[in-house]
């Protein structure tokens, strides 16, 4: 076939096969390379080991850390129950990675729209395969093996994360006999389309429509307006074939209106993959984080689908038209909190990633030169700690919350009475740690792309892409002041509660607004730590309810609005407490390793020292610390730290224990060959293989002359 | 037919299609274009903005803007071909017009190759370089050329393994006294050069920092400059010994073809070295001639000029998010009607800041611009002032990258997700500000050098009492009053003074009493602090810009309170972000700045919100200037959004080929 042309770019030890027509080979040809179908080596181990270290003065790093890393990374995510089931973990992603297609293709970077698209298409239909074949059926396995895979592109992940749940727990038993199987084994593939081009966040404006008519017992679907188009849905683009539609529902006619409801909507020919009539559907504009893949937009036209396709779990349309009501809208909250719970997770590795990168580079990094007349290593510079150390600490902070959140919720979900009488705190916990950790990861991955100085700024960092995920974040599912402002309203009910002293039960979260306020002293530990955070939000909640009348005010009362600068404010206040107290229980728990313990703890330190520092005006104003205390903590104990933590720090980060190929960047790769690696991808740059290129050409031959 | 003598706005009110906006527009409390002129006028001012709009039109008649899809749609090779295609074109077009003071042709080839002008660095470093560093017989030869465009070069210093740090570049030119030659190369891996903008696929010459060794590689004389042919003029293939490529920037279309270069053994000229400063005789002795600090006049000049392009990104940004959010509808009021986003206080509060910093930026920008023309433009360079425009220099440089690169991605974030579209135009600024962070000196290190230069006026002037004072730092050395209250403009002014001073002064002291012993560890140990010392000087000298700008305004009754307020919101804004130097320096209560952030903020967001969008109506952008869908004078977000989102390349598929060929494939299970 003349069609595929191959080219092969070849480098000193790697040979990239590249297919110039990305569009074809659907069945990639490997060409002899041998397939192992078994990953030989079950044994658990780390990815990494010291003696793959290649750069002298990163194995220096890691040969002084004071801990054994792998004792570290059991600790944090081995042990039974664990949410990142370490061991699992690493076989999943060598068996992911073990896949002949890994090697086949440029970073992706250089690929043209096109070719991304189709690559990421292949790889997600092979990832599907492969599951199916290695076994691989836990879902949480499942989405991390689709996730290596794909390079975490897995295009149909939003059909496995929040359609999958929808079609489980939204339909009556026939629909789940009708539907789940085609959609679990990938038949019916999924968008899940609810965001508008004029609303977000907003859903009771979602102006989509689905009026019912009784003459031929189906919905008529249509987008009336410019506004109402279908934008954003993940997958939807050119992938999916079904859409989950978010749609206003008017029954037994148009002048009834019944509020939202979910449709399952047929969009392409199952055969030809073609728009079926009355479906415009298309990619939207280009943006940043490729990882959220094929964003698209969808217009309908007076496409009818069956009665039966309205999941039907909750509310009903009866033939004559009918609506049924029986909806405890509470249950349908499970698939978003599920949506926010995978969010939450890939937030904190994306800041764990960044925080790896940056440490590992600053490690062999040398800049500047000291007395002696040698150069320094960027680590040791005060500046340089203090831009990291608080970074690696908070994403300690991030990793024990999460893995708390999720244990706590699991443990919620055994019985659903329990976990009905629990949503508003689960709703508040979930709302306001999603919004604090993708503001301040975003913030920080930004601090650890300028840490990485100009390189950082190359997509083969791997920074860029991180940070243009973590800022993707602050928005996806749920805008973080609004979020916020959800879990504000959550506490200041609780806070009435309390002061009405009703006897009623106290959730945990929120169990310190009963407590008697922290008394100053000069030393703190750091239980100490956690009361000082926990007596600033229980002072600032206190004080937003003495200043706003209406309590049970909505969001969009005045008095809600009028306040709503402070209702964020306190959420981010008891965030805080909630990531403290988390932090601590960790501490404790480690009081066994005594290796280990004494780090963490010196990580708890840095983080309460550095979120406190940040927020000092509330503790000034409140009399918890003084002016002169914070100083000293921020100028005095903070270094400190800093110096205890140096010898450990690249330990800290290879303790995530993350793959190579997760990271995807050359200044964070364990071995520490960070030049040769920038270099090598530069020369992989397709546009380095002409060696005049082509506009200059045209230009020298007058084709193009403009001079 | 575009009228390019004319000198209007380019946008009237009656352009304006979306109800909401219009409405903005109308009830604006002052004359828009009055306060544009007021602020970006007159034909000396830096900005002049009325030459600007003819040059920006001029720029936009031609043709070939109407030829191509958005940029983001094309292909990295399709994308390349058409910026040089239009920066050549822009080079013609402004020879045609006879577009030839270097800051109007600046803003043409700019405009018209959509802020992307692929030889930049040839018309800035690359032509400066030379005309400060050349000797007259090297400029009579090498700058003709590069002014013609025969020869296209750009500035190459950084390398693989040395930003900032540039006594430790590798790249070697040693002397070879008989064939008369330097022979070059990049001994090591860390040594090849890596970053300089249009490197990769473009120029033919560079300029390089290399390591000179004379007579022989035993004998190393520094860093010298060094004129270098790469490419052959006519076909444009690189010459022997050269490798030369580009390096991936897909993130960052905005800072082009930055390349990588590696030099095996390849010879120039003796006369190629540039020899104003220092010269190679032709037995290989080394004499040194000038003053260096010419050469530091050349990059000063450069980072002035960043602080006004930072200030026009963060305009666009906010004049994005601001215009979107008075369009935008989303939740619930009392009366069941939407409220418009704008109207929020949360939204206000990321926004108005923005707007007010964007303002003080402009200010102090053009305080820094006339110290810059004072000292490097006046008949005799006044050297001894360098020192003062070196420090506050790299501190706005450095402080505003870094409040800008956040602010935009407020803005990003105000906008919500249809923000983080390129069409928005905001992910764009955002980048470009996150790379300024970096580039032309890292953030940290510049505030370090300012700082070191306050702690040094600071122990001359223990020294000598009767030392020379300059402007900029005066304030050091007065008695300051802490105001008692805050009330007047110049209160703010006078608390930002006092902590400046006061820090300044401790950290001195500290110093002095430091046991370490040499005065880097002394540094180095207290860094942290001295970074947060220059800020506080910056600081300083961004709220007195900023103030002088409002005491102008005085005489123009219609918007004089409008700027008071915003000097109010950056004052605040800026003092409540460091209360905790506030408090303990004892000049304000945690409880007035309480006060203040709690009551008078968001009240002064209240006053300022029928203005919000005449404010940044001010800034005057062109629409293909913002390059946003959210941005559009008109407000037509909606349409603008459909209709980029239709035009992408990828849409033209009815079924994308990748699907063609899985559904034809039997082997398919799918």
């Amino acid at each position: 076939m003349t069609a595929i042309i191959r080219r092969a770019i070849h480098l000193k030890h790697r040979i990239y096969y590249y297919h110039s027509d990305f569009l074809l080979p659907y069945s990639i040809n490997l060409n002899g390379i041998k397939y192992k179908t078994t990953v030989e080596n079950n044994e658990p181990k780390p990815h990494n080991q010291i003696s793959d270290t290649k750069n002298d003065h990163l194995l220096t790093e890691r040969q002084s850390a004071t801990f054994n890393v792998e004792e570290l990374t059991q600790f944090m995510f081995g042990g039974p129950g664990n949410y990142f089931e370490i061991n699992t973990r690493r076989q999943i992603i060598r068996l992911a990675l073990d896949h002949p297609i890994h090697g086949t293709h440029l970073p992706f970077e250089y690929l043209t729209a096109d070719e991304y698209y189709s690559l990421t298409i292949r790889k997600s239909l092979l990832a599907i395969q492969e599951a199916k074949r290695l076994n691989i059926t836990n879902n949480k396995h499942r989405r991390w093996f689709f996730d290596i895979f794909v390079n975490n592109r897995f295009v149909f992940f939003i059909h496995t994360i929040m359609s999958l749940h929808s079609l489980e727990t939204m339909t009556t038993e026939e629909q789940k006999r009708q539907f789940l199987p085609l959609a679990q084994s990938f038949h019916i593939t999924t968008a899940y389309a609810q965001t508008e081009l004029g609303h977000g966040t907003d859903v009771q404006r979602l102006e989509t429509e689905a009026v019912f008519d009784p003459t031929t017992d189906s919905f008529i679907l249509n987008t009336p307006t410019l506004t109402s188009t279908k934008f954003w849905p993940g997958g939807l683009g050119r992938t999916v074939n079904h859409v989950l539609l978010m749609a206003q529902l008017y029954t037994p006619d148009r002048n009834h209106p019944c509020g939202l409801q979910m449709f399952l909507v047929q969009i392409r020919d199952l055969k030809t993959h073609e728009p079926l009539p009355g479906v415009e559907t298309g990619v939207i504009g280009v943006h940043f984080a490729h990882t959220f893949g094929d964003n698209g937009y969808l217009r309908l036209k007076n496409v009818r689908i069956p009665r039966t396709q309205m999941l039907m779990k909750f509310d009903q349309v009866d033939e004559q038209g009918k609506f049924h009501n029986q909806s405890d809208a509470r249950l349908l909250y499970g698939t978003l909190l599920h949506a926010r719970i995978y969010l939450c997770e890939s937030v904190t590795v994306a800041l764990a990633q960044a925080i790896t990168i940056a440490m590992r580079y600053s490690a062999v990094r040398f800049q500047g030169q000291n007395s002696n007349g040698n150069e320094i290593r960027i680590l040791d510079y005060p500046l340089q700690q203090a831009k990291l150390i608080p970074c690696l600490s908070a994403t300690y902070a991030f990793v024990i919350t999460f893995m708390k959140l999720d244990n706590y919720f699991n443990e919620l979900k055994t019985n659903e009475e329990i976990y009905l009488e629990q949503l508003p705190e689960i709703h508040a916990l979930s709302s306001g740690f999603k919004a604090y950790t993708t503001l301040i990861s975003e913030r920080m991955a930004q601090v650890c792309r300028v840490a990485c100085g100009g390189h950082g700024f190359l997509v083969g960092s791997g920074l860029v892409g991180i940070r243009n995920f973590l800022d993707a974040g602050c928005t996806a599912e749920g805008d973080n002041v609004v979020l916020l402002q959800e879990t504000t309203r959550y506490l200041l009910k609780v806070m009435q509660e309390v002061e009405e002293n009703n006897g009623k039960h106290i959730d945990s979260s929120v169990a310190y607004l009963s407590l008697p306020l922290w008394s100053s002293r000069t030393t703190m530990n750091l239980d100490d730590y956690c009361r000082v955070f926990e007596s600033r939000s229980q002072l600032l909640i206190k004080e937003a309810c003495n200043t706003m009348l209406e309590l049970s005010s909505s969001p969009s009362s005045d008095e809600f609005l009028n306040n709503s600068i402070q209702l964020v404010h306190i959420a981010n206040a008891h965030m805080e407490t909630y990531l403290m107290r988390a932090f601590y229980e960790q501490v404790n728990k480690a009081s066994q390793h005594p290796s280990i313990s004494s780090i963490l703890e010196q990580l708890f330190y840095v983080f309460a020292i550095h979120t406190l520092r940040n927020e000092s005006a509330d503790f000034i104003r409140f009399k918890l610390l003084s002016a002169d205390q914070i100083y000293e903590l921020e100028t005095r104990t903070l270094p400190d730290m800093y110096s205890q933590l140096r010898p450990n720090l690249v330990a800290l980060v290879d303790a995530f224990d993350f793959h190579d190929h997760e990271l995807d960047s050359c200044l964070g790769r364990y071995d520490g060959q960070v030049y040769e690696a920038l270099m090598e991808r530069a020369r992989l740059n397709p546009t380095n293989g002409h060696k005049v290129h082509p506009a200059w050409l045209s230009l020298k031959q007058g084709t193009l002359s403009i001079l | 037919m575009v009228d390019t003598q004319d000198q209007s706005p380019f946008y009237r009110i009656t352009d304006t299609k979306n109800p909401d906006l219009l409405h903005e527009r109308q009830s604006a409390t002052f004359d828009v274009e009055q306060l544009t002129q007021f602020i970006f006028g007159g034909p000396s001012g830096y900005f002049n903005i009325n030459r600007r709009r003819q040059i920006t039109r001029l720029a936009y008649t031609h043709p070939i803007h109407k030829t191509h899809l958005p940029l983001e749609y094309l292909d990295a090779d399709e994308h390349y071909s058409l910026l040089i295609r239009k920066s050549f074109i822009a080079i013609k077009e402004a020879q045609r017009f006879n577009i030839t003071d270097n800051k109007q042709l600046g803003w043409f080839l700019s405009v018209f190759s959509n802020g992307r002008f692929m030889f930049g660095l040839h018309t800035s470093m690359f032509i400066k370089t030379l005309e400060t560093m050349a000797s007259n017989e090297q400029k009579e030869k090498f700058l003709p050329l590069a002014r013609s465009f025969q020869i296209i070069g750009t500035y190459v210093q950084t390398e693989l393994g040395h930003g900032s740090n540039i006594q430790r570049l590798e790249t070697e030119a040693i002397f070879d006294c008989t064939t008369d030659t330097f022979i070059l190369n990049t001994p090591t891996l860390t040594a090849t050069k890596f970053w300089p903008g249009s490197l990769g696929r473009s120029v033919n010459y560079v300029l390089l920092m290399a390591q000179l060794y004379t007579p022989d590689r035993n004998h190393p004389c520094g860093l010298q400059m060094f004129f270098v042919q790469i490419r052959d003029l006519n076909t444009h293939e690189p010459l022997p010994g050269v490798e030369v490529g580009e390096i991936s920037t897909r993130f960052a279309h905005e800072i082009a073809d930055n390349g990588y270069l590696r030099l095996t053994n390849v010879r120039i000229p003796r006369n190629h070295m540039l020899m104003k400063l220092a010269y190679v005789d032709e037995q290989g002795n080394f004499h040194r001639l000038g003053d260096p600090r010419l050469l530091y006049g050349a990059m000063l000049a450069t980072r002035v000029s960043l602080c006004a392009f930072f200030s026009i990104l963060l305009a666009r940004a906010a004049t994005i998010a601001i215009r979107y959010s008075a369009v935008r509808r989303q939740g619930l009021n009392p009366s069941g009607k939407e409220t418009l986003v704008l109207d929020y206080p949360l939204q206000q509060e990321k926004l108005v800041p923005c707007i007010a910093t964007t303002y003080a930026f402009f200010y102090s920008f053009m305080k820094l611009e006339n110290l810059r023309v004072q000292i490097l433009e006046s008949d005799i360079i006044l050297f001894e002032q360098l020192p003062e425009l070196h420090a506050i220099s790299s501190g706005l440089k450095a402080y505003t990258s870094t409040i800008a690169e956040r602010f935009s991605q407020i803005c990003r974030v105000a906008c919500g997700g249809h923000g983080f579209l390129v069409a928005s135009g905001i992910k764009t600024i955002n980048n470009m500000l996150d790379a300024a962070c970096s580039y032309e000196g890292d953030s940290v290190v510049l505030f370090q050098q300012t700082a070191r230069y306050l702690l040094k006026v600071m122990q001359q002037a223990d020294d000598d009492n009767d030392i020379n004072m300059e402007s900029s730092i005066t304030y050091l050395f007065s008695t300051i009053s802490a105001p008692a209250t805050i009330v007047n403009l110049d209160d703010y002014c006078r608390l930002f003074e006092c902590r400046s001073q006061l820090l300044l002064k401790s950290i001195s002291n500290q110093l002095i009493e430091s046991s370490s012993s040499t005065s880097y560890d002394k540094l180095s140990k207290n860094s942290i602090e001295l970074v947060h010392i220059a800020k506080a000087y910056v600081e300083t000298f961004i709220l007195r810009a900023f103030y002088d700008g409002v005491r102008k305004a005085a005489e123009h009754q219609s918007f004089a309170l409008v700027f008071e307020q915003l000097f109010h919101v950056f004052a605040i804004h800026t003092l409540r972000n460091q209360a905790t130097d506030f408090i303990r320096l004892k000049l304000l209560t945690a409880e007035q700045i309480y006060q203040l952030e709690t009551y008078t903020l968001p009240d002064l967001y209240t006053r300022l919100r029928p203005n919000l969008v005449a404010l940044v109506d001010t800034f005057d952008f062109h629409d293909n200037e913002l390059n946003s869908c959210l941005g559009c004078y008109d407000g037509q977000v909606y349409e603008a959004l459909m209709e980029r989102a239709r035009l992408n390349p990828s849409n033209r598929y009815k079924v994308h080929p990748v699907w063609t060929s899985i559904k034809q494939n039997t082997m398919s299970k799918l």
